[in-house]
């Protein structure tokens, strides 16, 4: 009865979101038949949809750091820079060491690279009460220097490694590597929240800090810990993107990314405002705004004029998500009905 | 007598489910300071905020010089000539004294439009802070003033222009002495300049010092009108209370509270010189098992910021608890809540709850919370502590999944304390339980804590309700001004009794000066 209930929450939170990507699927049949074309070539399922999974990954992996720390009042601007750090010290690595060496110093190295990031935007919206808008975007800002440091002081390097190449380019079971793996680290956070009591602790944090504080929860822990795995789950977005193009960027790397991930957690169904949050809801925001992309390109619209609609859509899904216009909605419907009776 | 200056009659404010004010008579003179006073929820605020235009009544009037108005915005009422300054100095920190004091009628040179003069501003605001005794740069920033003269400077702008009324909400709450010292002696003069002044405190050596004459309301009802010197404080805090003094003295000897514990009892918490500048003088207590100990005192005596300082919700600026042989100052609830202290807050909606979160999540919060984020509770042991609780302390809710936020105010209250019974605390501090329920949840609430300390917890109860300190109290302290004033318990711990004790509070550090209109304060920044 109770766990109905809440998978009924869950349900009512989700059906916008997933009626969203369908609406997008029967467009994209319209407007561009080749988008659901899929052909195997070299063992692997080629075509847009592929594609589309494949691209959303690099939303989606910010995304779930972004869903909580939205989750706890905050927000992270500098989930790009983390990427773009990450990216940097898989470069790095690859140039300084090769075959095994390289994924022993590379792996070990972004993660804490990511940590570090998430831990220092942490240290300053916990302990020293700085804004989050302000302290990330200062890190967003200040950490490209970062990943240019990292990278030796250049602008871009490039790199050649075997299983770099096999993680960002390669195919296992029919599908992407990259695909593989980011889903495993997606069910390994959802587990890692709701098993856990972190979900919880999060929820309550966000949604009164005040009467979280004095039932007891560490507040600022909980705030240190979801910027921390902002910052490692952006780093290794980073990490595959280096892996698919051979390369890493301090500029170019992560470059919006934070406004994407932003936009895959509002979609999804979880609020700004903090609280209740869904990282599966996220999932398929990063999804969504990524088939959306594909189906702008497809239908010709030109790669400057995208984020105009996209910017529009997000904002109708929003609107039909907000409680002020549903009922309104449900008013007007209501008089209509007494109406024609 | 002079004739009033402002008269209100009949004044009604409904809110859903609440009269707010209900038909609230009385009147203010010109030259008299008129202290305006009540307890929680007694419609101070509603009145003021009636009054200065913020909101419309639902019936009654205002009388202006004899002329009716109804004033429908706050620019309204200003125009009318009612000036009001709030307890939270309402400037712009980052402007000069004298843009803030010219902001809105700005001296220009030609016309309208024309360029400010600042000259003319500058000496503009130097007059208006004469009038309220500041000498201060008039170009220097607002916030670098001590809060005491910008609350100055904020009335020297609220009487700048043509003002009759003149409100003063809780002006002195965040001052020191010497600042409350000062704004009551301009209060004496500006009576003088025939102003009239509303002014609405809990301090009442405050209202002693400076008013002319008292108005009480309790529960949106008007309770009576008296000259200031004809009333003595403790019939004063009857009038607040909604006590009869007689009446009290008779029954009170019924209600004599329990035989004070034996002394064998063990002490549980100990603390020394715990205190807080601004919020409490330092108290020193001590907690014992099976004991309740009632804090009593008027709204802003320190029984909240006491309550606070024991859970460790604010910082101590002084003082150390001692628990278990160990001596520390608190530096969060989490270390107080380790060593078993449960707090239930005043504040149920900012403090309490949270709103979007269920019952369930709501209840096991704080026995999470304690356990940790890799200790997860499962879900089943969640939903077990919840339903045994929604059961046996009566909580209304279809289930425990329900959003706790649209719960009532008495179930979402019995769900905080149900987050603490499940973590068996050993002190359980209750601030104001049982404020803003209906009787028949206060009864239930009240039989819980009975039942708690006879199992051994040490209680601390606060409740502006005397009746209920004294009926489940062992032991009471006093609170008035931020102190601890007496200490009751056995035979003398009487409703009546605890009266005697705000009232008779040696008023040795009762801000000077007695006379006001003998300005004491000089006129230095």
């Amino acid at each position: 009865m109770n766990q109905k209930g809440s998978l009924h929450q869950l349900m009512t939170r989700l059906i916008w979101p997933i009626a969203a990507v369908l609406l997008l699927l029967l467009i994209n049949a319209v407007v561009n038949p080749g988008f659901y074309h899929l052909s195997v070539t070299d063992g692997q399922l080629r075509g847009p949809l592929v594609l589309t999974l494949q691209l959303s990954v690099y939303i989606m992996l910010p995304a779930l750091g972004m869903c909580l720390v939205i989750a706890t009042r905050g927000v992270d601007l500098s989930v790009g820079t983390a990427a773009a750090i990450g990216a940097a010290a898989t470069a790095w690595a690859c140039t300084s060491y090769a075959g095994g060496a390289a994924v022993a110093v590379a792996v070990p190295a972004v993660i804490g690279a990511g940590l570090l990031c998430g831990l220092f935007n942490g240290v300053m919206i916990s302990k020293f009460g700085i804004q989050p808008i302000v302290a990330t975007l200062a890190f967003m800002v200040a950490g490209r220097g970062i990943a240019r440091l990292i990278m030796g002081n250049t602008t871009q390097l490039q790199f050649e490694h075997a299983t770099f190449d096999w993680l960002g380019n390669g195919t296992l079971l029919g599908l992407p590597v990259i695909v593989w793996v980011s889903a495993a680290v997606a069910v390994g956070v959802i587990v890692l929240v709701r098993v856990s009591a972190l979900g919880m602790l999060i929820e309550a944090t966000g949604d009164n800090p005040q009467s979280a504080r004095l039932a007891g929860v560490p507040v600022a822990r909980v705030l240190l810990l979801v910027y921390a795995l902002a910052g490692v789950l952006s780093a290794v977005a980073g990490l595959l993107w280096a892996s698919n193009y051979h390369l890493s960027h301090a500029v170019n790397t992560g470059k919006y990314w934070e406004l994407d991930a932003i936009m895959a957690v509002v979609i999804g169904g979880t609020m700004l405002t903090g609280g209740r949050f869904t990282l599966l809801g996220t999932v398929i925001g990063a999804v969504l705004i990524q088939l959306l992309t594909q189906m702008l390109q497809a239908i010709g619209v030109d790669s400057d004029v995208t984020p105009l609609y996209k910017g529009l859509i997000v904002l109708a899904i929003c609107l039909v998500q907000a409680p002020a216009l549903r009922q309104a909605l449900a008013d007007y419907l209501q008089r209509r009905r007494e109406l024609t009776a | 007598m002079s004739p009033p200056l402002l008269r209100i009659s009949g004044l009604t404010k409904l809110f859903p489910g609440v009269r707010a004010l209900d038909g609230v008579d009385f009147d203010v003179r010109p030259g008299e300071v008129h202290a305006l006073l009540g307890e929680n929820g007694a419609g101070k605020s509603t009145l003021i905020k009636c009054l200065t235009g913020v909101m419309p009544p639902d019936a009654g009037q205002f009388i202006l010089d004899g002329r009716p108005v109804a004033p429908s915005s706050p620019q309204a009422a200003q125009q009318l000539g009612i000036q009001t300054v709030y307890q939270e100095v309402n400037l712009l920190p980052q402007l000069s004294v004298a843009e803030n004091l010219v902001l809105g009628h700005e001296p220009r040179r030609g016309g309208r439009i024309g360029p400010i003069d600042w000259g003319r501003a500058k000496r503009e605001a130097r007059k208006q802070l004469e009038r309220v005794g500041v000498e201060a740069d008039v170009t220097a920033p607002v916030s670098s003033l001590p809060i005491g003269v910008q609350q100055l400077v904020a009335i020297a702008r609220a009487i700048a222009g043509d003002s009759k009324v003149l409100v003063l909400d809780e002006p002195t709450s965040s001052l020191d002495k010497a600042e409350v010292a000062r704004l009551l002696a301009l209060m004496g003069r500006l009576r003088g300049q025939g102003l009239g002044i509303v002014f609405v405190t809990h301090f009442l050596d405050q209202v002693y010092a400076v008013s002319d004459r008292i108005t009480v309301l309790r529960g949106g009802k008007y309770v009576g009108t008296w000259e200031t010197s004809g009333l003595p404080q403790l019939e004063l805090v009857g009038h607040m209370l909604g006590r009869d003094i007689d009446e009290v003295r008779k029954l009170s000897d019924k209600h004599a509270a329990k035989p004070a514990s034996d002394g064998s009892v063990q002490t549980v918490l100990t603390a020394t010189g715990l205190g807080r500048t601004g919020a409490l003088d330092p108290v020193s207590l001590q907690l014992r098992a099976g004991e309740s100990l009632g804090l009593a005192g008027l709204l802003g005596s320190g029984r909240t910021e006491l309550a606070r300082l024991l859970f460790g919700a604010d910082r101590a600026s002084t003082g150390s608890v001692t628990m278990d042989g160990q001596t520390t100052q608190w530096t969060s609830p989490r270390q107080a809540i380790a060593r078993g202290i449960a707090f239930v807050p005043e504040e149920r909606k900012t403090e309490g709850i949270c709103p979007s979160l269920s019952v369930r999540e709501n209840i096991a919060l704080a026995l999470q919370a304690r356990r940790g984020w890799l200790r997860p509770l499962s879900r089943k042991r969640q939903t077990d502590l919840a339903d045994g609780y929604i059961k046996a302390l009566g909580i209304r809710t279809p289930d425990g999944e329900k959003p706790i936020g649209q719960l009532s105010g008495g179930n979402q209250q019995k769900a905080v304390l149900a987050r603490w019974l499940a973590m068996h605390p050993r002190v359980l501090i209750l601030d104001e339980p049982t404020r803003g329920i209906d009787i028949g949840a206060k009864a239930e609430i009240e039989a819980l804590i009975a039942k708690r300390a006879a199992e051994g917890v040490a209680v601390v109860f606060i409740a502006t309700e005397l009746e209920e300190v004294t009926r489940d109290c062992h032991r009471v302290l006093v609170l008035r001004d931020q102190r601890v004033v007496g200490e009751l318990s056995g035979d003398e711990l009487t409703v009546s009794g605890v009266m005697d004790v705000i009232a008779r509070a040696d008023r040795a550090n009762a801000p000077s000066p007695d006379q006001p209109t003998l300005s004491a304060a000089g006129g230095d920044a």
